[in-house]
């Protein structure tokens, strides 16, 4: 009796947030599944509900025929891997740093956050600057000519340098946020371990690989798996800092859709694409919460 | 009167110092005095790396600040404080800033009113929906905002063709989208911050005769406070800082700060253009680091608790 009428007050207390979920998550989705179903484009938005249901026909399209799509996936996956690796060798060495005490820490904490809060018009407009092909404002091309290392102005955004440009900005904002996952984690391991393997004499190496690192893997694990929930997410970086002269090179998924959906008007594909990528993250995301378990019981 | 300190002063000084710490060095006994001096020493390098890793991640920064000030086009280069002024004057800006806090602060507020329910029901309430409900939060917490964008697109045109309401460029239609992503984002994070009110306050509450909401009105907002400014300011920064809906569903008329930064960008014809550009960043950038910088502590301890 008691159990039903919490359950009763727990439905009353959620309801208002369910209603908007309903209307902002749940609804969106359902009819994204059903565009995808249909060849709804511009000149038949209109009547939507008499679009013409064409089954499958768009999913296997996009996996066969449209290549543009599969390059993307190709493209986001090789972003992927550099991004999160870097980043996270960056942020296991500073978190490591910043586990021990020293005057200033947490100033220095506060300034390495800087980057995570900033706003992503403003960090990668900043970032495609320092690369651009005009001499008199890219610093990065003119260092470099200046150094003699190269003499004429190299174009960062095309061709097969494209990706260098963004995955040294995407590092460069993303590390700081997985260095405070990290952190949280070496706080919780027991200072008495280290304290019994000195004794033993375990010198700094062997403390790090044997003791450190095993104990901060689940973390790692969960970084490693946010950032690449992160990374499929990414639209911001490309968006600003290639804009309109996106190339074959640089494409990923969500620029894709974006591109289906404002220039291309094919509401139906764009929906599909963005049923796949919804499908891929939820599977990671799946695997996370399994993951996540492991931590808590740890 | 201010006393002029003499060299001869600072050498004595200097040196009564240095043999101390060469006293101790040699004196092998004086393990108190080795292990400061180690401390020391440890400290000193620590600052420099500290030092080294910040210097590293604001360079970027400074060259907002170098450029806004400086125009490069005259040589020598000229201090010049103009494009300030500039920036400050140009009314659209000024209707983007202003576009951008009324966006923000609508999710906000709609985020946390609704979220603060939700979230005391996570956190207190025994319920067999309690765990499936968190775990669809979660889920939702994880989509791409790209899934959400065709649907909007489509539904909002066909809201204003059959009940004649326009969602397109307008603020409402913005702060719906808006709330898709800053609204279980909030109700995780305040949960966290519920779940740290010890539970015998509210079971006392009830004993005296408060119903669960009144019980949230006196007891858990004022004591959460504190960490409901902090996923305040958390979702107004994460819409403050929104580009994928703000640039495909918005016009002109409700362009956000953001949307500006990007459009500047794309039009940088001379080195005017280029210095309001970095000008404007600053002014964008500003006020959400003046606020990270006041919070710190509570919004590092916030940040970590939401992730897992």
């Amino acid at each position: 009796m008691k159990n039903n009428k919490s359950n009763k007050y727990f439905l009353l207390f959620i309801a208002p947030a369910l209603i908007i979920t309903l209307f902002v998550h749940v609804l969106p989705i359902l009819s994204s599944v059903y565009i995808s179903l249909t060849n709804l484009n511009m000149f038949n938005l209109q009547k939507f509900f008499k679009a013409p249901l064409i089954g499958f026909e768009n999913y296997i399209n996009i996996l066969t025929k449209n290549s543009e799509f599969l390059i993307s996936f190709k493209n986001i996956a090789f972003f992927s891997v550099i991004v999160i690796s870097s980043s996270i060798i960056i942020a296991v060495f500073i978190s490591l740093f910043f586990n021990q005490k020293f005057p200033g820490k947490t100033i220095t904490i506060a300034v390495v956050l800087i980057p995570y809060f900033t706003m992503d018009s403003v960090a990668y407009g900043l970032w495609s600057n320092f690369f651009s092909d005009n001499f008199d404002i890219g610093p990065v091309n003119s260092f470099l000519m200046n150094i003699n290392i190269i003499d004429k102005p190299i174009f960062w955004k095309i061709g097969n340098q494209a990706m260098v440009p963004i995955i040294i900005a995407t590092i460069w904002k993303s590390w700081p946020l997985l260095c405070i996952i990290l952190l949280a984690g070496l706080k919780g391991i027991p200072k008495d371990i280290y304290e019994a393997s000195m004794i033993d004499g375990a010198n700094g190496f062997m403390r790090f690989f044997k003791i450190t690192l095993p104990l901060l893997l689940p973390y790692i694990q969960m970084a490693t798996v946010l950032s690449l929930i992160w990374s499929i997410h990414s639209y911001n970086n490309f968006l600003v800092m290639y804009g309109a002269s996106i190339t074959e090179k640089t494409i990923i998924p969500s620029i894709t859709i974006m591109k289906q959906l404002t220039i291309g008007f094919n509401y139906g594909v764009a929906s599909a694409m963005a049923v796949i990528l919804l499908i891929i993250i939820l599977i990671i995301t799946l695997v996370m919460i399994i993951k996540r378990k492991e931590v808590n019981v740890q | 009167m201010i006393r002029s300190i003499k060299l001869s002063q600072i050498y004595t000084y200097l040196k009564n110092q240095i043999l101390r710490i060469l006293k101790s060095l040699s004196n092998t006994n004086n393990d108190d005095a080795n292990k400061k001096i180690k401390v020391f020493n440890k400290n000193i390098i620590n600052i420099i790396i500290a030092l080294f890793i910040m210097s590293i991640v604001l360079l970027p920064y400074s060259s907002f600040i170098v450029n806004s000030i400086f125009n490069f086009a005259i040589n020598p280069p000229m201090l010049t404080l103009i494009s300030y002024g500039r920036v400050i004057m140009n009314p659209f800006f000024q209707n983007c800033l202003i576009n951008s806090l009324v966006i923000s602060i609508g999710t906000t507020f709609i985020a946390i009113a609704v979220g603060i329910f939700a979230s005391y029901a996570l956190s207190r309430i025994r319920s067999r929906w309690r765990k499936t409900y968190e775990l669809f939060l979660y889920i939702l917490q994880m989509f791409p905002g790209v899934a959400f964008i065709v649907p909007y697109f489509i539904i909002f045109i066909l809201i204003k063709k059959h009940f004649f309401i326009q969602m397109q460029n307008t603020y409402h239609g913005m702060i719906l989208t808006y709330t898709s992503f800053a609204l279980p984002f909030s109700i995780l994070m305040l949960k966290n911050f519920i779940n740290s009110i010890p539970k015998e306050l509210d079971e006392q509450a009830q004993i005296d005769g408060c119903n669960r909401f009144t019980l949230i009105y006196k007891i858990i907002i004022p004591l959460a406070f504190p960490g409901i400014l902090v996923v305040a300011i958390f979702s107004f920064i994460i819409s403050w800082n929104e580009i994928l809906f703000a640039y495909t569903l918005t016009k002109n008329e409700t362009m956000t700060a953001s949307i500006y930064i990007i459009k500047r960008l794309q039009f940088i014809r001379s080195y005017a253009d280029w210095m309001d550009w970095n000008t404007a960043c600053i002014f964008v950038t500003l006020p959400i680091v003046i606020i990270f910088a006041l919070l710190q502590k509570k919004m590092i301890s916030g940040l970590s608790s939401n992730l897992y």
